[in-house]
């Protein structure tokens, strides 16, 4: 049986623009494999500049991959090859301010994937639409709406209102949750775990925080610096003590914590 | 269930309709603007409008004061020149040339800039940034100063002065097009654009074009300016339009002559000058506020 994805030796390396063209390329990710399966929640972490945002773009179409090949249901997957991409995977991008056209309106933002990967009518898109708005805890009456006249929160909405209007098998959050406040953040993220459950959608998460990784993980893979250092499922990963910097990575908060807690017993004490 | 609309409608105005909503509040830009096209629609009706023929000689009205002094004649509204032309008329078909010639030029020359610039702001391909990168390098001469080469070249006459001031024009537009269009590829809305599958025309038309509308009517207006001045003072110089087609620029330069006898006849051409920019740089100005207002806000 074939994986919903497959990543083989994916790797990336990229020529700097001042460089010349004896310069050694310089590596954003190293050969790298894994696996995802239907319904699963793939957490990919790493600190900054380690090639987990390039990871994701080369996923999600935006960037391609330099070596290595992405099979969606044992299929290859070409990087250019639009309607096999946004039909079947999507992505919701770090800030949902500037992935929001200002000039256009919300609903015709949210039709334009149907526009021009179905063959839906005007008024089917337009329900279509206003299913979806609902799905995300929207309104229909939003369709109206400009960007700069939604909170942030309800920007994030309607991004991953336009990643699921295709209804596709993967969507890839690359960093999504980090510029929300953290009771927006849980409710987006509970807003996700509904659609999984709902469309049996899989997420990669690109994110930073352990806490979220913890909580809604099925799988996480670290990397350090482009390569990868850690997969597999969170129980396993979260109870490896063999890398130091996995450790690090994942239980770095219960640390701050457990300072914080001892430096203000230590001001009780006083 | 009827969809009853129970509760106050609120508009909600596009960022658009929002520079214009902070354009007209105010009334030194509105004033501009009314004044803008109040010209532009006497200069389309001038041929309409004007009492007498622009060339007709009237031997016994040689060069008589505007009607509001005193040696005025009514029936000269704005007096006579030195040959006895009336300055109404030759003012008013003047403007055909000096504001309805740049207009045209401007449009010609902003549909092709424009198309250039957008090809390789999108196409980065060595086509069309070779193109571009060619024009750039004109850019380095002031465009009054290539509109004079090419001049020189072609030699003086109406055909010739318009396509020299259209072709100096040109580079400026690809130049702005293709920085704003370059600029905004990059963002994300667009990347977003892109994985949904957009076709290009859809990008640029739909996508990118709203959102760089106001630098491209600020260039616009930019242009026009510059372009009535242009062809102002070639005609000026007696490079551009030939004497006895009356154009503000060439009218100046023949009232330099009778400067102390008929003043009106240098003051008028250059009033009117001075209105048309002027309106034409405070709409301009105004917009690039607004449009700060907006992004500020």
């Amino acid at each position: 049986m074939s994986h919903l994805l497959e990543v083989r030796n994916l790797g990336k390396t990229y020529r700097s623009r001042k460089g010349w063209p004896w310069t050694p390329k310089s590596v954003a990710i190293e050969p790298l494999s894994f696996t995802l399966e239907a319904g699963e929640i793939l957490a990919v972490m790493g600190e900054t500049g380690s090639g987990k945002s390039t990871l994701a773009q080369i996923i999600g179409g935006v960037d391609t991959a330099t070596s290595g090949e992405i099979l969606l249901n044992g299929q290859k997957l070409h990087s250019n090859n639009y309607p096999q991409l946004c039909n079947n995977i999507r992505m919701i991008f770090q800030d949902s301010e500037n992935s929001l056209n200002a000039h256009l309106n919300i609903g015709k933002q949210l039709e334009e994937p149907l526009l021009f990967n179905t063959q839906l009518t005007a008024a089917e898109r337009q329900e279509r639409v206003n299913l979806t708005l609902q799905r995300v805890g929207m309104l229909r009456e939003h369709w109206e709406f400009y960007p700069h006249m939604l909170s942030s929160g309800q920007k994030q909405r309607v991004c991953i209102a336009r990643a699921i209007i295709l209804e596709p098998q993967i969507v890839v959050a690359d960093e999504a949750l980090v510029a929300l406040d953290p009771s927006i953040r849980a409710q987006i993220i509970n807003l996700m775990l509904d659609l999984q459950k709902d469309m049996g959608i899989s997420y990669i998460l690109v994110t930073h925080s352990p806490q979220i990784v913890k909580h809604i993980a099925d799988k996480i893979l670290i990397l350090y610096r482009g390569k990868m250092i850690a997969f597999d499922k969170t129980d396993i990963v979260l109870e490896d003590t063999q890398q130091t910097y996995v450790q690090q990575l994942l239980h770095e908060h219960l640390k701050q914590n457990i300072q914080y807690n001892s430096d203000r017993s230590a001001k009780i004490a006083d | 269930m009827p969809h009853v609309n129970l509760y106050h409608h609120d508009e909600t105005p596009s960022p658009l309709k929002l520079v214009w909503k902070s354009f007209r509040s105010r009334f030194l830009s509105m004033a501009a603007l009314y004044v803008l096209l109040a010209m532009i629609l006497v200069v389309l009706l001038s041929p309409l409008l004007t009492p007498f023929n622009t060339s007709t000689q009237f031997s016994d009205a040689i060069a008589l004061p505007p009607s509001w002094v005193e040696s005025g004649n009514m029936n000269y509204l704005f007096g006579t020149d030195d040959l006895g032309r009336d300055m109404l008329s030759r003012l008013l078909i003047g403007g055909l040339y000096s504001l309805g010639l740049p207009i045209l030029m401007v449009a010609v020359s902003s549909i092709i800039g424009m198309s250039i610039g957008a090809l390789a702001g999108i196409d980065r391909t060595i086509k069309y940034q070779s193109l571009s990168r060619l024009f750039d390098t004109l850019l380095s001469i002031p465009s009054f100063l290539m509109a004079l080469i090419i001049i020189a070249i072609l030699g003086t006459g109406f055909n010739n002065v318009a396509f020299a001031i259209t072709l100096s024009l040109i580079p400026q537009f690809i130049f702005v097009t293709r920085n704003a269009v370059h600029e905004e590829w990059h963002k994300d809305y667009v990347t977003a654009s892109r994985l949904n599958g957009c076709s290009k025309a859809y990008l640029l038309y739909r996508v990118i074009l709203p959102n760089v509308t106001p630098t491209l009517v600020m260039q616009l207006t930019v242009s026009l300016s510059v372009a009535i001045m242009d062809i102002a003072a070639l005609s000026f110089l007696g490079l551009g339009i030939q004497a006895p087609t009356p154009e503000w620029g060439s009218m100046l330069a023949r009232s330099l002559d009778e400067v102390y006898l008929s003043p009106w006849s240098m003051v008028l051409p250059g009033i009117t000058l001075f209105i048309t920019i002027m309106s034409i740089n405070i709409v301009g100005d105004s917009l690039r506020r607004a449009l700060k207002e907006r992004v500020n806000s």
